[in-house]
């Protein structure tokens, strides 16, 4: 007797990745612990203490997303750092304001830029420090340019855009749509697979609406939008 | 990351797999370029049409 999955389609939520690279381009790592998300290829959770299926109950282990955008943008997120909505399957542990589970694949990423203007190297320099809490991590890297955010496009096969920095003032205005995007990310994975127009022009629509309200908040004299 | 108080343990199976190449593994996945949204300010797209026939009228007594 084999007993029936809870949900038949994956949950997604938001989490941040540090932009790597290796020998075939560009690649997205974890923040926390020194481990690669590959290409194309669900990123499957293990365990440092020995857990033999992650996630499990009474450990920290799995992958981690949060519910709401609010969570993430609490210290906010500045160059070199990916932020993104992933898909979350296989076991899953579920908690108040996010997930941990056992298989992993973004949906769509966002790549901040630094924003030029009111830049302040202190503060920029502050802020990776309190986002990469991974040992033997370099300095903060120069903003990642447009071959760059291509070519993480193509390795992963999933749209990237470039936005400005994302401070915590952000936060409010944008968890909405940022919420919009991920449920419809999630709820019209399978119709976009198969090819549907309707739920593709959704989706778009929604990553559009998050940029737009993005967009609005950069400095007028700051660097136009890259799209990959 | 903070994800607050865990409530329960999901086992989550999609029908189709979130990874591009997962269900098509021998079709290289694709990203669609972002195609702007019209706005009320962005330019009227041309259509285009085949060059118009000039009709050549019949006679009367036709």
């Amino acid at each position: 007797m084999t007993e029936a999955p809870d949900l038949a389609a994956p949950l997604t939520g938001w989490r941040l990745w540090l932009l790597d690279s290796d020998d075939e381009g560009p690649v997205l790592t974890s923040p926390v612990v020194a481990s690669r998300w590959p290409a194309r290829v669900a990123t499957t959770a293990s365990c440092r203490a020995g857990c033999e299926r992650p996630p499990a109950w009474g450990c920290g282990c799995g992958l981690y997303a949060t519910t709401h955008l609010d969570c993430l943008l609490a210290t906010g997120v500045t160059a070199g750092v990916v932020l993104g909505c992933t898909a979350l399957w296989g076991r899953v542990v579920e908690a108040t304001e996010g997930w941990r589970a056992e298989r992993g694949y973004p949906l769509v990423l966002f790549a901040p830029t630094v924003d030029h203007r009111n830049r302040s190297d202190v503060a920029q320099d502050v802020l990776w420090r309190t986002l990469v809490r991974r040992p033997g991590v370099a300095p903060q890297p120069d903003p990642p340019d447009d071959a760059t955010l291509r070519a993480l496009a193509r390795r992963y096969a999933v749209p990237v855009h470039a936005v400005p920095t994302l401070r915590r003032a952000h936060a409010g205005p944008i968890d909405r749509l940022a919420t919009v995007l991920r449920d419809e990310a999630a709820q019209g994975l399978a119709a976009r697979r198969l090819g549907d127009g309707h739920a593709r022009l959704r989706f778009d629509r929604a990553v559009e609406d998050l940029l737009d309200v993005l967009d609005r908040q950069r400095p007028p004299e700051g660097p136009p939008p890259i799209l990959a | 990351m903070r994800i607050g108080e865990q409530v329960r343990v999901l086992d989550v199976e999609p029908i189709v797999d979130p990874v591009p190449d997962g269900d098509f593994p021998e079709r290289p996945a694709e990203v669609r370029p972002l195609v702007p949204r019209p706005t009320p300010r962005s330019k009227r797209a041309e259509t285009p049409r085949p060059p118009r026939r000039r009709l050549r009228a019949l006679p009367a007594d036709a």
